[in-house]
């Protein structure tokens, strides 16, 4: 369904995040809020623009809440058209207000897992390696590169931090700089990338909007798309791990306790 | 043939985990379009999704999904 044009037209109408359930606390008491007290590693709800007034239930999906056949907790779930249709609805509540390209630009809190996520999407990064003073900076610049047609919804962007990413360079090739705007593709992993293109931290909006068509017509006729069973298994074989602040598992009950039915694995060791 | 034999049963496993956790859903944001093709803009944290809504006035469609999957990476 969120590959389909229609919904991808209607999620526009909506600022649409999508968070790494297990990357930390703050996402935990994210989803357990959103989930009234239970964890499960996928979580959905509509929220008014405050953050706090939930415009639907929650629940682990969209088809489970929206649409005729979504409501109620034993309805069969609801169609493509008819999630679309119930979003149009409550989007046309809300007058949209401001410039898009004056909008807040994604970010990550931190490079690894902005590789991570540009690899489960099977999209190209857009990594912005600046120091505090040139960040700002950046970001005007992006901003309307960000909200064009042609590039909107095509990339992930983080924007790198003393903090959490002095060693981002260690796990990308082909790098030539320490800063710069970096187009950097994830391996099957998302552990490792390789830097396909980087600009100046001077370059124009023109530049870096043609260095990211460019290298998103490469990466689309050279990438396919993964499996996911036979990438998993490859993962096992591999002893791919990728560790995360929170150990995977789930509180189905909501007793603030990961149901030990389940062993979590996060206290492993990854790869890369 | 080894290789064949290790990914079946490793896909076997895999079944046998995903019960463990429970059912998963069918589409939690990854994409079967063209690679290269335009998708959802997904914020990924939610101080910058929340600074966004408030300041275009548009509700927030909130999802949370692990980029793994029994801790291996690079999908979802």
């Amino acid at each position: 369904m969120f590959s389909t044009k229609e919904f991808i037209e209607a999620s526009r109408e909506f600022v649409c995040v999508r968070l790494e359930t297990f990357e930390n606390k703050e996402h935990q008491a994210l989803v357990r809020r959103i989930l009234n007290g239970r964890f499960e590693n996928t979580a959905f709800c509509l929220l008014a623009p405050d953050g706090e007034t939930p415009l639907t239930r929650s629940s682990r999906s969209p088809q489970n809440i929206l649409g005729a056949h979504g409501r109620g907790p034993s309805a069969e779930p609801g169609s493509n058209e008819e999630v679309i249709a119930a979003m149009k609805e409550i989007a046309d509540d809300y007058s949209p207000r401001g410039k898009v390209d004056e909008m807040v630009l994604q970010d990550f809190h931190s490079f690894r897992q902005a590789l991570n996520v540009a690899s489960g999407d099977q999209r190209l990064l857009l990594f912005v390696a600046a120091s505090p003073g040139d960040v700002e900076r950046c970001r005007d610049t992006l901003r309307p590169v960000f909200a064009h047609d042609e590039i909107i919804g095509r990339f992930h962007l983080d924007f790198g931090s003393a903090a959490t990413d002095a060693s981002w360079a260690e796990n990308v090739s082909d790098t030539w700089a320490k800063s710069g705007y970096f187009i950097i593709q994830a391996d099957a992993f998302g552990q490792k990338g390789k830097a396909i293109s980087q600009l100046p931290l001077t370059a124009g909006k023109s530049d870096i909007a043609k260095a990211l068509l460019d290298a998103n017509r490469l990466f689309a006729e050279t990438e396919e798309r993964k499996v996911y069973s036979s990438h998993v298994a490859e993962g096992r074989s591999e002893n791919i791990f990728f560790e995360n602040e929170i150990p995977y598992g789930e509180d189905h009950d909501g007793d603030g306790e990961v149901d030990t039915r389940r062993s979590g694995k996060g206290k492993g060791k990854g790869k890369g | 043939m080894k290789r064949l034999i290790l990914l079946t049963l490793s896909s076997l496993a895999l079944i046998g985990s995903s019960f463990g956790q429970g059912s998963r859903p069918t589409d939690i944001g990854a994409s079967t379009q063209p690679i290269g093709d335009a998708g959802i803009m997904w914020y990924t944290t939610w101080d910058t999704a929340l600074e966004e809504a408030k300041r275009s006035n548009r509700p927030i469609f909130f999802m949370s999904a692990a980029a793994t999957c029994s801790g291996i990476s690079g999908v979802f």
